[in-house]
């Protein structure tokens, strides 16, 4: 089947409004948040499941890849049509199809926005609980492949916690449900494994989540620290005492800098670090949690912990956070983002070595990150327009990820592997876990037309030759800068 | 001794011959008895021992204390029972991650006792859990009534060691709270039924121990009343870290089986057949606990409503653990308790009320003397069936025509019945775990992955997995 039969098809599926083809029309649909891009062949609308299937069906007869989209948010490639081919994208499904507030559950389309969905029931007092960072844009389809997090998984989980069941188109172009509206299902847990599977084993076309009653109170707590080792400790013992917040998260000088220089959010800029911490449920359990979280600060020599006083206050506070990454474009042209976990007791530790790293490659370093649960985000700073710099960052990031690994950690703790982190997965697993992988994901889809070139290292002679990073990644500026930078991205 | 049974002996050099045994008669699983056991001390010979099975093309049986064996079908084969119990050591244990890592035949109630010190719990309470192994509870994911706040093992378990069909070990997930590297391999592996591998290590997320709980149970004229009071009040703001509610005939199962603990009240008063009880445990500290028994006796309003018990703080954990037990054969509950039914029915929660007045009509219908527990907000509904020789019920075919009626109703609810226990007359008139799903021609795809010769607890679970 050639390309303009291909066009013919997808055109009489969909009507040609809903599929885009020119190469200029295309563009925006080559990147996402991470580094990564390649242009796709088609870029398509479905407005059902039966148009996502009739696509899938047809990508199958021609032979060509197919990949899901959603906001194209993504920190990691995931939504990169690495090989080219089809990008099915879902703004016309984007309805929420059913509320069901007895059940705490609802129905959603893969194109809902995250945050919509706890708009839709916040009069009534409930919440969708995962909140990346992307929330007022990411959609519920991509949180599903990435398994997304956000500062408040540390008390109630991330998305697969929070996800009953999924309509999937899988990649032959068969459509089932994975898990459902009811709870242990005979069975193997389908459901708990395709999500986070980043676009691997199959397209989301419904989506049954988990509602959440909000709770009666929040108060929002900013510890200052003169040193990053002191606000560590404190996170350390804060876990140990059993007072777990709903939220705890760190950010050292530097990051304090950035937000500070693009916006005011009340952090002091010669603190050594901050924590920022949610503590959350009923008035009368909120008064005892407070005062032991704030004497496991002062006994870690805090230098102030203060209490918000305000919801605006409290908004303040949260809004440096929240625009943390997008903040460091104040300070620096580029930034690359690493995603390691490590167990919390390691923290001091591995922190100590990602300052070694900066100075080893004379890279800036600011860390803001979800300390509760170990999930670390380095922002390595750099100058995209010095090639030497973007090959050492690539260098320096895997430096980071090599001590999470070495401190007992993960290289990714919500951002996925995607194409990005696809042959740090070595440093993470030996061979018979990959196959292990591998055969997961031959499993779901063999012939490998779905979302192609992800999660896995691609070839093991590549990684041998290249080192660890094979080739050299296109670091853009910000997380939607066009700015097209760097050498062949796919060379090794 | 025929070709396969002297290669069998090859066992002996992988284990040691102390290790190797034919006295299988306790590993019978539903009348079929292995030729072989065979305990290994390591994953390294667990490997071993399945290579050699791959080879030989024998079956294997993993085992671990056998008190969820009852789950499932008659294996077809099962040559060799791999028995996990050696494995039982807590590998890594540090206290401020909040996370363990430990052995398959490590026991729930081993690990328990070693985090207790640490005043740290795995928030997980499934029937017999204290004397099964955690391999055997991961793989047939069983869980009690904490799940309402904790999940399940689905939620706990971050990390598993396995060893698939041919013998090759690999680890799934990392010892971090959160991560995504890669595909989530633990939660396949948790509820596989041993059928994709065999689970040799796992690392869990744990939690503090709540610093301080109650437990109050409302007693009501009837078991719908109380589920229809747990539905209304799971839509509320209030958090309970446990939930269950039991019908008339478990109440007095629950009754007898604490009547040795000082608690006096425990005892159903009046006519104990129209008892249904709704039990609540709030946790946290102390100002958030009070706060929310103090509002749930506010929203007890609903008919049918009886009084309530609170139960004495040093008796909550053997209350727990006898409602956790209602739905295992062997439980301790009652003294001398035969079971001839265990049916667990899942279902859309809203569902529940509807379902346990119906089920209670047709079980009355039929003159079938149920226990029941609900699990309300995750829309489990357990029946176990006493006294196999009670009029002749739960050992005849003549439960099965029931039981058929029942699932059918069920499927038409969206929800599914399994029937964890059964007399072989039963199962002759009846389907165990009822029909497949949508999915299920991709768990044959993994399972043909994992397993490809169909080794692993052959015939066992769903659809012949």
């Amino acid at each position: 089947m050639d390309i303009s039969q291909i066009l013919l098809e997808l055109q009489a599926l969909l009507s040609p409004r809903g599929v885009l083809h020119r190469p200029e029309d295309v563009l925006l649909y080559e990147y996402d948040g991470a580094l990564d891009r390649a242009k796709p062949d088609f870029v398509v609308f479905p407005r059902t499941t039966a148009d996502v299937q009739a696509v899938v069906r047809l990508a199958n007869r021609a032979n060509i890849p197919f990949m899901p989209r959603g906001a194209g948010t993504g920190l990691s490639g995931g939504a990169v049509p690495i090989e080219g081919g089809i990008v099915i994208v879902f703004t016309r499904m984007n309805r929420i199809l059913q509320l069901d507030i007895p059940n705490l559950q609802a129905i959603v389309q893969p194109g809902v926005i995250n945050l919509d969905i706890t708009q839709a029931v916040a009069s009534q007092g409930y919440y969708f609980v995962p909140d990346p960072s992307s929330q007022r844009a990411c959609t519920i389809g991509g949180n599903v492949a990435e398994n997304s997090g956000g500062p408040h998984c540390l008390a109630y989980g991330v998305t697969a916690n929070h996800v009953l069941g999924l309509e999937v188109v899988l990649p032959d172009g068969e459509v089932v449900w994975l898990g459902g509206r009811t709870q242990d299902v005979p069975g193997y847990d389908l459901r708990g494994l395709f999500i986070g599977s980043e676009g691997t084993m199959g397209i989301v076309t419904q989506v049954v989540v988990r509602l959440t009653h909000v709770p009666e109170t929040v108060k929002t707590v900013l510890a200052v620290f003169e040193t990053i080792e002191d606000a560590s400790n404190a996170v350390s013992d804060i876990i140990a005492s059993g007072y777990i917040p709903a939220a705890l998260e760190m950010m050292d000088n530097l990051a304090i800098q950035a937000v500070e220089a693009s916006r005011s959010s009340g952090y002091p800029t010669d603190a050594g670090a901050v924590l920022l911490i949610d503590i959350e449920g009923f008035a009368e359990g909120i008064p005892e949690q407070l005062s032991h979280i704030t004497a496991m600060c002062q006994q870690n020599h805090a230098r102030t912990v203060h209490e918000a006083k305000t919801a605006q206050e409290r908004e303040k506070l949260w809004s440096g956070r929240k625009g943390a990454f997008g903040a460091m474009g104040a300070i620096s042209p580029s930034y690359y983002v690493q995603d390691g976990v490590i167990p919390r007791t390691r923290l001091p530790e591995v922190l100590r070595k990602i300052a070694a790293v900066s100075q080893k490659y004379g890279f800036r370093i600011a860390n803001v990150f979800h300390a509760g649960d170990g999930n670390l985000h380095p922002l390595i700073l750099f100058d995209e327009r010095d090639p030497a710099q973007i090959r050492a960052v690539v260098k320096a990031g895997s430096e980071i990820l090599q001590a999470c690994v070495d401190a007992g950690g993960s290289i990714s703790g919500e951002h996925g592997i995607g194409v990005e982190k696809r042959e740090d997965m070595a440093l993470l697993f030996g061979p018979e876990d990959l196959i292990a992988q591998r055969q997961v994901k031959e499993a779901f889809n063999p012939t490998g037309l779905c979302n192609p070139a992800k999660v896995l290292p691609i070839a093991k002679a590549c990684y041998e030759v290249g080192a660890r990073h094979r080739r050299l990644p296109n670091i853009l500026k910000e997380e939607h800068d066009l700015s097209h930078l760097g050498d062949d991205p796919h060379g090794s | 001794m025929a070709a396969k049974d002297r290669e069998l002996v090859a066992l002996a050099d992988i284990v040691g011959a102390g290790y190797v045994s034919q006295d299988t008669a306790p590993y019978t699983v539903m009348g079929v008895e292995p030729q072989w056991v065979v305990s290994p001390a390591s994953e390294e010979e667990v490997s071993a021992i399945l290579s050699l099975a791959h080879n030989l093309q024998v079956a294997v049986i993993p085992w671990g204390y056998g008190h969820q064996q009852h789950i499932g079908l008659p294996p077809r084969r099962g040559e060799i029972a791999l028995s996990l119990r050696r494995l039982d050591r807590i590998l890594e244990y540090e206290p401020a991650d909040l996370t363990v890592t430990v052995q398959a035949g490590c026991t729930l109630g081993a690990l328990q006792a070693r985090l207790q010190s640490a005043r740290q719990w795995l928030p997980y309470d499934p029937p017999q859990g204290a004397a099964s192994s955690l391999g055997g509870l991961i793989a047939t994911n069983i869980s009690g009534p904490h799940r309402y706040r904790y999940g399940t093992l689905r939620d706990l378990v971050i990390r598993t060691r396995v060893v698939q069909g041919d013998g090759m070990a690999f680890t799934g997930g990392a010892k971090v709270v959160k991560n995504v590297s890669g595909y989530d391999l633990p939660r396949l592996m948790v509820g596989s039924f041993g059928t994709l591998g065999v689970i040799t290590e796992a690392t869990f997320k744990l939690q503090p121990m709540l610093k301080t709980s109650q437990t109050v149970l409302f007693s009501y004229h009837s078991f719908p009343a109380a589920v229809a009071q747990a539905a209304a009040l799971l839509s509320t703001a209030l958090v309970p870290v446990a939930v269950a509610v039991c019908n008339a005939n478990a109440v007095q199962a629950l009754s007898a089986s604490l009547s040795h603990l000082d608690f006096p009240a425990a005892l159903p008063s009046g006519d104990a057949t129209l008892a249904g009880w709704l039990a609540l445990r709030f946790g946290g500290v102390a100002g958030e606990v009070e706060r929310q028994v103090r509002e749930t006796r506010q929203l007890i309003q609903s008919p049918g409503y009886v009084g309530e018990i609170t139960v004495p703080a040093a008796a909550q954990a053997a209350v727990w653990q006898a409602i956790a037990d209602l739905p295992a054969p062997q439980g301790k509950v009652g003294p001398s308790r035969q079971v001839g039914l265990i049916a667990k029915i899942a279902l859309p929660p809203q569902q529940l009320p509807e379902v346990s007045a119906q089920v209670q009509r047709m079980a009355g219908a039929a003159g079938l003397s149920l226990q029941a527990v609900a699990h309300p907000a995750a829309g489990i509904l357990y029946l176990i069936g006493e006294s196999p020789d009670q009029a002749g019920h739960t050992q005849g075919a003549s439960l099965a025509p029931w039981i058929n009626t029942l699932r059918q109703d069920i499927t038409g609810r969206e929800g599914t019945v399994v029937i964890e226990y059964y007399t072989d007359q039963l199962r002759q008139a009846t389907d165990i775990w009822g029909p497949t799903s949508s999915s299920f021609p991709m768990m044959v795809a993994l399972k043909n992955k994992f397993d490809p010769h169909r080794l692993l607890n052959p015939g066992r679970f769903v659809g012949d997995l």
